[in-house]
């Protein structure tokens, strides 16, 4: 029953985080966060002309943060992704690392809209979780954008190829509860495997 | 003083939230679930009334079957024949606050000679939508994984009292090394979260399930029937 209102739901908002690499801790600690000028600003997506704005979070949304991530305010950014309508989609937080000799980004959802109109019992079963992508810019103007690939990394793990904290869940699908250090050596050893990476997602800059 | 009263009553929901706890995995299974239609019909909690049916004669339920998928009717309601199992047997509990309209899904189960609960969100979507096949979920703006509380139930005359596991409780027996109960904890985004499987969460309740201190007031909701 549950994939089927998943699927309904589906028909009717597209989610640009689907399919992607999802885990519940984050692939960052405090001390790996860096910044890059460049994100700061409104983007347009190549393939479909979806605008997002990365941006500075305002102090209520840090307020929502730890302790030990606030310290790291001047590190995080915030990205809106807007509807058809220019409306904002939905907030997450932005997170920038660098593994070898890549840059990541970690998005984690900043729920403004389901904390002001949730009911707080309901909300509570919602644990957001962490998306991590590859991010490369190509000039000022432009970056690129890879998914981790989240069914390249289930096959591995079923086919007994890789040893991560994992749960197996009731409908046999995975859910990635690997620590930190655990999520970057995956990072940093499939780096090169192409297989690892989908849905190539080109940006550029607009006004 | 129905001023104050609302005041204790919003205060005391706020509280609510930060002490709950929940767990990926779900205590109800196809094999455990069963029924008592005890719990179903429609019932008060302070200024919000809740709606509990069978997951099979529920609204919720006839109003998905009606809704098209790719243009093509849908042939089942159910995934697998396990499923079936669960969710025939289950409850749909719906309830409308701050113009939305939450579905969760409530599986009963027996351990011992006590009743337990096993609570999952379905959808939070806007009460004036549009058309009824219009489908806005609160929660789809960003990636969530979706999880289970676990409540004990006990039904007094006309009155169900859901006493929800004590999160602070819990958490600080984690914190000490104290609960045998499988967990993962990340510090950086404050999150705690029950990794039990089914099996382990029945032995948990099994063992400690009668200690008083896994319940508290703050957590335990007592609806009245209506």
């Amino acid at each position: 029953m549950k994939k089927i209102i998943v699927t309904t739901i589906l028909f009717s908002v597209v989610l640009c985080l689907v399919g992607c690499l999802t885990t519940l801790h984050p692939v960052f600690t405090g001390k790996d966060l860096i910044t890059d000028p460049r994100l700061i600003g409104n983007w347009e997506k190549a393939k479909d002309k979806t605008k997002v704005i990365y941006r500075q979070p305002n102090a209520n949304e840090l307020n929502h943060l730890s302790p030990a991530l606030q310290s790291e305010a001047g590190k995080i950014y915030m990205l809106d992704e807007k509807d058809e309508r220019g409306d904002i989609r939905s907030t997450n937080y932005a997170f920038m690392l660098k593994l070898g000799k890549y840059y990541y980004m970690d998005y984690y959802p900043a729920s403004e809209k389901e904390r002001q109109s949730a009911d707080n019992f309901f909300a509570a079963h919602y644990i957001p979780m962490h998306s991590i992508y590859r991010i490369e810019f190509k000039n000022s103007n432009s970056f690129n954008v890879q998914r981790l690939d989240g069914g390249y990394l289930e096959k591995l793990i079923k086919n007994k190829q890789i040893r991560i904290k994992h749960e197996v869940m009731e409908d046999g699908g995975i859910f990635v509860t690997a620590p930190t250090a655990e999520l970057q050596q995956y990072l940093i050893k499939y780096s090169d495997v192409p297989e690892a990476y989908s849905n190539d997602d080109n940006y550029t800059k607009i006004k | 003083m129905n001023k104050k009263f609302f005041l204790v009553a919003s205060v005391a929901a706020i509280t609510f939230l930060s002490s709950c706890l929940t767990s990926l995995h779900n205590l109800v299974t196809y094999t455990t679930v069963i029924s008592d239609d005890r719990i179903t019909g429609n019932w008060q909690h302070d200024d919000m009334t809740m709606k509990i049916e069978t997951v099979p004669t529920s609204t919720f339920l006839k109003n998905m079957t009606s809704t098209k998928a790719n243009g093509e009717e849908k042939k089942s309601n159910y995934d697998s024949k396990e499923d079936s199992l669960l969710y025939s047997r289950s409850y749909i509990v719906d309830f409308a606050k701050n113009n939305y309209r939450y579905y969760m899904v409530c599986c009963l189960t027996r351990i011992g000679q006590d009743l337990y609960a096993d609570m999952e969100p379905i959808i939070a979507e806007p009460v004036n939508k549009p058309t009824p096949s219009d489908i806005d979920d609160l929660f789809n703006g960003g990636k969530y994984i979706t999880t289970h509380s676990i409540a004990k139930v006990i039904f007094r005359g006309n009155e169900l009292e859901l006493r929800i596991l004590n999160g602070d409780f819990i958490k600080e027996q984690l914190k000490n090394g104290t609960a045998a109960v499988k967990y993962e904890k990340d510090d950086l985004f404050a999150t705690t979260l029950i990794t039990a499987s089914s099996d382990e969460l029945r032995q948990f309740l099994t063992r400690y399930g009668n200690d008083e201190r896994l319940y508290s007031s703050k957590n335990t909701v007592t609806l009245k029937k209506i």
